[in-house]
């Protein structure tokens, strides 16, 4: 898979597939037939090189026609070359192959005699060599869970199969489905017992093994990774180019006076922090001290199945607000806002937090990111005091206002925690946990909105990447 | 939207439209002889040029440039540009979604307030 992926230097490449969860359900139409009879569909995939992991992002159904598929006895079913030569007309080089067909039993499925001929002599030459992309196999169980494997070119002509270490299902919820041996349920401990105890090993099993990124290790993300660790997640990723000064310490997670005289990076802080309180039996950690907008970073955030985006600055909100519909990996944000007036008096505090990505409204649409400051910080304009001074009072106003740093350790708390509440009920389905949308909360009086409403505009330039895998490194190339 | 999805629908409501690189090295889009038909400046033709940027989704940049300098250098948020010595830069930021149609309307709205 070396030639999928943007670098070698990491560790083996892995295997995952990510589709919408409307795309899901246009499958179950076609693939539940119950009553002991299987069915098969094609569709067509996106790459998303991360720096580890390779995800076929399913982006397109190509249904069957009149003709497509031969039934078989004891309630299988076959494909006619003729539908196998309409998927290859469809497929560009943009494109692969997804061959998919339900199994009638429940959970991971293993392939039978007839699977692997099907995929592995009937289809995964052809494919490769009209895409240059492996052919993803993957079967859907009666309790539709998905597992899935791809078809790696190897010597003598032949192909390999590498299976998938989840399949994800994106959309209000994220739905994984893992596979049994590569991404085993962790060992519930007598340390979780508390947490176990309100949502279920199940659905902690489903938290402990989802790969999370938190971008940005300042006052929020530090206490949000603190709490991922303490809750027996076992594979995080930190991004963050940023180092710890003097003014970090009264309100970042693990960070010591020490560390502001070595300057120690703070994804360094949270590793060292984290390896210290996590309860899991064994915790993967891949801290990134280099700025999201790189190659890098963006390939280490692409490794991951949700984010949390704890960074204050547009142009890396915005990348992350892409990649949460064009990759499928939802981003939990959230921001603090406090008004002072000239006497240095507080007005208000509010913060919000929210989570962004299919079937949810993203960052620009709620109002949480504003596209003048996005074109400003990616034009390079938002750090020119001059060209500021010169903007409309409101903008200019608007503009400093986000830049102010109000992030008191009290207020990230605050943050931190119902970020982690909505990322639990993401991929719990947990809505007593999560809450059921972007949440407000104006300190004054005390009160917690919920736009249950939420929803992106029609033209909306993010949503319109959907499932499409668009290089995101062209905001910074 | 794309940069190529604007290139195509200025064509077809009738521009032309050009490429061309900068004094400043960097890469512009160039509707030639955009008639100006609203404010104080109606009835007046200038090139307007729009910098390429690489953002992923599509983003307009802070400002258009154009050729003539329509009103006193540094008067209305504009000042000397990065495409040449004889173009002026006005800084005016697009607020809405940049569909290729919303983005005419904010270049005739950025003359009409004038």
């Amino acid at each position: 898979m070396a030639d999928l992926l943007p670098n070698d230097e990491g560790p083996m490449p892995r295997f995952s597939v990510a589709m919408t969860r409307e795309l899901d359900a246009a499958l179950a139409k076609q693939l539940d037939r119950g009553a002991g009879q299987e069915d098969l569909a094609f569709a067509l995939w996106r790459p998303s090189r991360g720096r580890s992991r390779l995800t076929a992002i399913l982006d397109r159904v190509v249904l069957p026609e009149a003709g497509d598929r031969v039934w078989l006895p004891n309630g299988t079913v076959a494909f006619t070359p003729q539908y196998v030569v309409r998927v290859l007309s469809l497929a560009d080089r943009e494109h692969g192959v997804a061959f998919l067909h339900s199994h009638l039993g429940p959970g991971w499925q293993g392939m039978s005699r007839d699977d692997v001929v099907a995929e592995r002599k009937r289809m995964a030459s052809a494919t490769h060599g009209y895409t240059r992309l492996p052919l993803v196999g993957m079967t859907r169980a009666t309790d539709g869970a998905w597992s899935a494997r791809c078809w790696l070119p190897d010597q003598g002509g032949r192909y390999r199969r590498q299976d998938a270490e989840s399949v994800r299902v994106v959309g209000r919820r994220l739905r994984q489905t893992f596979h049994p041996k590569l991404l085993p349920p962790p060992r519930v401990t007598a340390a979780h017992v508390a947490t176990v105890s309100v949502w279920g090993q199940a659905k902690q099993a489903e938290l402990a093994r989802t790969r999370v990124g938190i971008v940005g290790l300042g006052s929020v993300g530090s206490i949000v990774a603190e709490a991922l660790g303490r809750m027996g997640l076992t594979r995080l990723a930190f991004i963050d180019h940023d180092r710890i000064e003097q003014r970090n310490l009264d309100r970042t997670a693990g960070a010591l006076p020490q560390d502001t005289r070595v300057g120690t990076p703070k994804v360094e802080v949270a590793r060292r922090h984290v390896e210290a309180v996590h309860t899991a039996d064994r915790i993967e950690l891949d801290p990134f001290h280099g700025s999201l907008l790189s190659d890098g970073g963006l390939a280490r955030v692409l490794d991951c199945d949700v984010l949390f985006s704890c960074v204050d600055r547009p142009a890396p909100r915005h990348v992350l607000n892409a990649l949460a519909y064009a990759h499928l990996i939802p981003v939990v944000d959230g921001g603090t806002l406090a008004k002072v007036d000239e006497a240095g008096e507080l007005i208000h505090a509010d913060w919000r937090i929210h989570t962004v990505g299919p079937e949810r409204a993203c960052m620009v649409c709620l109002g949480a990111l504003g596209r003048e400051a996005i074109t400003l910080d990616l034009a390079g304009k938002l750090d020119d005091p001059l060209y500021i001074q010169g903007l409309a009072p409101a903008l200019r106003e608007q503009l400093v206002r986000q830049s102010a740093r109000q992030n008191v350790f009290p207020f990230s708390l605050s943050v931190a925690a119902h970020e982690v509440l909505q990322m639990v009920g993401l991929v719990t389905g947990e809505e007593r946990v999560g809450g059921i949308g972007p949440q407000m909360y104006h300190c004054y009086p005390g009160e917690m909105c919920v736009d249950q409403d939420a929803a992106c505009s029609d033209v909306c330039e993010y949503a319109a990447l959907m499932a499409t895998a668009a290089d995101i490194s062209r905001n910074f190339s | 939207m794309t940069y190529e999805d604007l290139v195509r629908h200025l064509e077809a409501i009738g521009y032309t439209v050009e490429q061309v690189t900068g004094q400043d090295g960097q890469s512009y889009l160039v509707i030639r002889s955009y008639r100006i038909t609203v404010g104080s400046l109606a009835g007046q033709t200038c090139d307007v040029a729009i910098q390429r940027m690489p953002a992923v989704p599509f983003v307009l940049p802070p400002a258009i440039q154009t050729r003539p300098a329509l009103i006193p250098m540094g008067s209305r948020n504009t000042q000397a540009s990065g495409v040449g010595s004889e173009w002026q830069y006005w800084s005016r930021v697009l607020r809405v979604p940049p569909t290729p149609e919303a983005i005419v309307t904010h270049i005739a709205t950025i003359f009409g307030e004038v």
